[in-house]
């Protein structure tokens, strides 16, 4: 192998495929990034099997090769050589690569390609098509609320169904309910549904810049892999098995009380409950007042030993309100949602201390989240 | 098919096969014969592990002539006289099988003499019969020679591990022996070499120093009996510094009996509960004594298992007894500079003029004491709570440990450890006192159970609740969780309440384990750690609120948190004692 690029594409390259290398691993090829030649473009690869990220970065081809070398030290080195050509040199028997930038140069030893894990292909099936900045809203607005733990894995993935022109993103802890629908670009003929990992769209939401050309994503027709376009970046993720809770079940279709409310002052208000819920229990307290002229949340959180507070904001509120319009939750499953939320309105919706609580966008129709209270003594 | 009566011949094999399953059992037998028979010395000696040959000879009351016969029977016992005997069983034996046992399938020379014959009676017996009778000299006691032990049960006879296995089961047996005997002197020669010889002086320390050895058991406390009517509990247990991978260090006697009961040992366990770290467990010699018809030992013929009547009752005054001890222990691990007294006392005794110590002093420190004073060699004699209270801080080292005066020495507290006790406690406090908080689940966990799991929830119900988990019935047998305590919700929330449905002992424990790790992690988080270089009055505060926490003595993780180097051992160092 023998090729020239510029520094500045090599080491952009390697950072988009670099988040999909290992960093620990049993297998130690996994940590290494896999260069190819294809069509006059320099192939980049990394996978920790979950995951795979290949881009193509244009170079100038002498001669055709593949290897596999250290990601983290290719990159590291890359990264600090001036903003020049490289040129890069690889004997096919040596298993070691020669790097030569104007006046440095580096040899790092590799391994055979032969060894690295054969990338999954995906190019049966329906073509889906997402506005790029919807995408990344979407993971913004659902990926945080699936689950961390492994207790049921099934959490851990994002619920995705396509239907004719619509699509919807699902994820629940266990606690909360991140729901968002969205319109596709091009309406399909199928209707499918899958579940992919949540830190997997994580990773695809970083991947969207500010292009604007749609995000293509086909899924296998045995529903085991998918592959993401994102301009020249190939992501193939493993899609998970087992089945998702009935989310749509657990979004509650009525409610006694109804808030409209500025965004940030709610957001405000619970930042400064949180204050003294941080060295508490972590909860927040919301209580619905309407007494005729002024009408609004009252927000309070208490710790123990060192004492409570109470702030309150203007909102409309609909409904008919009473000392039972009150309910509690875990400041962090509040402050994670308004956090995402940003600006506007917000619409929050209750029935009482023991049922789940619903947040809404004014801004935003396609999106609720559902929210489980605490049970405290009042 | 004809059904047919078995054959004696048969029919006794069949039996025996039962109590004698390999040459321990033979051992067990015998050596609780001679124990029931009053004996205070008795020797057992094997050759490759009792393989070849198991003689076994005390100084008990012997057997009768006229009777001497009798005892190779099936059924033929001194024990038991009446049906109303088999409830108030005070005997180690009672069926009357063992001899009739052994006898079926080997070899039996036995010579027994009573206190009040002249001559002993020498009886050869062969495959269950009588080979002949005759008279010799010997003195008061039974000795039984058992040799060719399966000679006609060649099934059994492959099934034996080597000699070597067989041989260490017999050791271990006659440990037991010595740890629940403490008044009758036993020695084990195996091959013709002697292993060891337990001193027989009813002291149970110096039992249990023949099993353990010296430096062990002179750290072992004697457990502090919790007084209940009908049950006695007594026996050494291990200091929290005492702790083994395995349960293999707890042996249960009840009665006199050594026993395997899964809910006792878990009650010790329980009573150690971080005291020592997790997966450890402690090591006890523990002897409970019961109204004898309140146990019912005649479940199996080996009679290592025994039903009681009242368990929860002996459950918990175990629990209590061991806790009691542990809690009147200062607990504080002593270090030794030395692994042996320097010999100054007899040569340098000339210069001790010069010293602050008179000479008789000294004189007095040369007789050699065995087992010191137990609570003057571990504890200095004072409970921990007082030892903290004696602590005067001096200063810090390494920025990690506070440097104290105090009772009867110098004191090392490890600050990260000792803050974390401290906080530990507290979270753990507000979260089991305080409001219960409970994180309600979007969508309810419902759990499949079995008939003793629901019973056991439903009788556990109010401290299902008021642990923070809401539990309601769900249709036959299932159940469903709508909630659970907030402090574990991140975690595995249904898998900690299996853990506190399941236990093996089916005892309430009161706090998961989850729980209790959880706490631990944000008591770790939260507290100093090694390297904050602490003022005077942050440390004599650490000390302060260290004092009034349940279990001073470690960290929740089960490290130490204090460290001791006395006086004395300071003085023996500079020469002064």
């Amino acid at each position: 192998m023998k090729i020239s690029c510029l520094q500045q594409n090599l080491s952009r390259g390697l950072a988009i495929v670099g988040r999909a290398v290992a960093t620990r691993s049993n297998l130690p090829v996994l940590q290494n990034v896999k260069i190819s030649t294809q069509n006059d473009m320099l192939v980049l690869t990394g996978t920790n099997l979950d995951i795979a990220i290949t881009t193509k970065i244009g170079a100038q081809i002498e001669e055709e090769g593949e290897i596999t070398i250290p990601a983290r030290l290719l990159t590291d080195f890359v990264n600090t050589l001036p903003d020049d050509r490289i040129d890069i040199e690889s004997s096919a028997d040596l298993m070691s690569v020669s790097l030569k930038c104007l006046r440095f140069e580096a040899n790092i030893n590799g391994t055979d390609p032969a060894e690295f894990p054969p990338i999954p292909t995906v190019d049966e099936g329906s073509t889906i098509k997402i506005d790029p900045q919807i995408l990344k809203e979407t993971v913004d607005y659902v990926a945080f609320a699936a689950a961390t733990e492994d207790s049921r894995p099934v959490l851990t993935g994002i619920k995705v169904e396509v239907n004719n022109d619509d699509f919807t993103f699902a994820a629940a802890d266990g606690f909360r309910l991140a729901v968002y629908q969205g319109k596709l670009v091009d309406s399909i003929d199928d209707n499918f549904e899958f579940i992919i990992p949540a830190r997997s769209m994580q990773e695809i939401g970083r991947l969207i810049g500010t292009d604007s050309s749609p995000v293509e994503f086909i899924v296998t027709p045995a529903g085991t892999h998918a592959l993401f376009n994102i301009g020249n970046v190939e992501i193939v993720s493993q899609l998970m098995p087992g089945s998702f809770p009935n989310y749509r079940s657990l979004i509650p279709e009525n409610y006694k009380n109804q808030v409209l409310a500025d965004l940030s002052d709610f957001t405000n208000a619970v930042k400064t409950a949180s204050i003294f819920a941080r060295d508490g229990s972590g909860i927040v307290r919301i209580q619905i007042v309407n007494n005729g002229d002024s009408a609004g949340l009252s927000i309070s959180s208490r710790a123990e030993e060192l004492g409570e507070n109470q702030g309150e904001i203007d909102a409309r509120v609909e409904g008919e309100v009473d000392e039972e319009s009150r309910i509690a939750f875990n400041n962090k499953y509040l402050a994670d949602v308004l956090d995402v939320l940003g600006d506007g309105e917000v619409v929050f919706e209750m029935t009482g201390a023991s049922s789940p609580g619903v947040l809404r966008s004014i801004s935003k129709p396609g999106y609720t989240h559902v929210v489980m209270p605490m049970f405290v003594q009042w | 098919m004809t059904i047919e009566v078995l054959d004696p011949k048969i029919s006794s094999l069949i039996a025996a096969g039962e109590v004698i399953e390999r040459p321990v059992s033979v051992v067990k037998e015998l050596v609780e014969n001679s124990i029931d028979s009053g004996a205070t010395i008795i020797t057992v000696d094997t050759i490759s592990g009792g393989l070849d040959q198991i003689k076994i000879s005390d100084n008990g009351s012997g057997i009768n002539s006229t009777d001497s016969h009798l005892v190779f029977e099936r059924f033929a016992t001194s024990k038991l006289k009446t049906e109303h005997d088999l409830m108030q069983i005070s005997t180690l034996g009672f069926r009357g099988e063992a001899l009739f046992s052994i006898a079926a399938v080997s070899e039996i020379e036995m010579i027994t003499k009573t206190s009040s014959e002249k001559l002993a009676t020498q009886i050869f017996v062969d495959e269950g019969k009588i080979n002949s009778t005759s008279y010799t000299a010997s003195a008061t006691g039974t000795m039984i020679c058992v040799s060719n032990l399966f000679k006609n049960f060649p099934a059994r006879k492959k099934f034996m591990k080597s000699p070597r296995s067989e041989a260490s089961k017999i050791t271990t047996l006659i440990q037991q022996f010595i740890l629940c005997n403490p008044s009758i002197s036993f020695e084990l020669i195996q091959n013709n070499n002697r292993k060891f010889v337990s001193v027989g002086n009813g002291n149970l320390r110096d039992a249990v120093s023949t099993v353990y050895g010296v430096d062990v058991t002179s750290e072992m406390l004697e457990i502090i009996e919790d007084y209940n009517d009908d049950i006695r509990v007594s026996g050494l247990i291990g200091s929290v510094f005492q702790h083994r991978q395995n349960r293999s260090g707890i042996s249960l006697y009840i009665n006199g009996r050594l026993v395997q009961n899964r809910s006792l040992s878990f009650s010790l366990e329980q009573a150690y509960h971080d005291h020592i770290p997790n997966k450890k467990f402690p090591i006890g010699i523990i002897k409970l004594e019961l109204p004898f018809d309140e146990i019912d030992v005649n479940v199996h013929p080996a009679k290592t298992e025994v039903r009681l009547i009242n368990e929860n009752k002996a459950f918990s005054v175990l629990q209590r007894s061991v806790r009691k001890t542990l809690n009147s222990d200062s607990l504080v691990k002593k270090v030794s500079i030395f692994q042996t007294k320097p010999d100054f006392s007899i040569q340098n005794s000339e210069i001790s003029e010069f010293w602050p110590i008179s000479k008789s002093n000294i004189e007095d420190n040369k007789s050699f004491d065995r087992f010191p004073n137990h609570k003057e060699f571990f504890s200095n004699g004072s409970s921990l709570k007082e030892t903290l209270d004696s602590l005067i801080v001096i200063g810090q080292i390494s920025d990690t440990y506070i440097v104290c005066e105090g009772y009867n020495g110098l004191y090392l507290i490890d600050q990260h450890a000792a803050h974390e006790r401290i906080l530990y406690e507290r979270i753990l406090f507000r979260n089991l006192n305080s409001d219960l908080e409970i994180q309600n689940f979007l969508d309810p966990f419902v759990l499949q159970v079995d008939e003793i799991q629901k019973e056991f929830i439903n009788d556990n119900l109010p401290t299902i609740h008021s642990l923070g988990y809401l539990v309601e019935e769900f249709g036959n047998n299932s159940i469903i969780i709508r909630g659970v305590p907030k402090i574990i919700s991140t975690k595995d929330p249904v898998d900690s309440f299996m853990e506190l449905i399941n236990n093996d002992s089916r005892k309430f424990m009161s706090v998961p384990s989850v729980f209790e790790k959880i706490v631990a992690t944000m008591a770790c988080h939260g507290s100093v750690r090694a390297g904050d270089k602490l003022e005077a009055i942050e440390m004599e505060n650490l000390i302060e609120e260290l004092k009034i926490t349940d279990n001073p003595n470690n960290c929740p993780h089960g490290r130490p948190t204090l460290l001791t180097v006395d006086t004395k051992t300071i003085e023996t160092y500079f020469g002064r004692r």
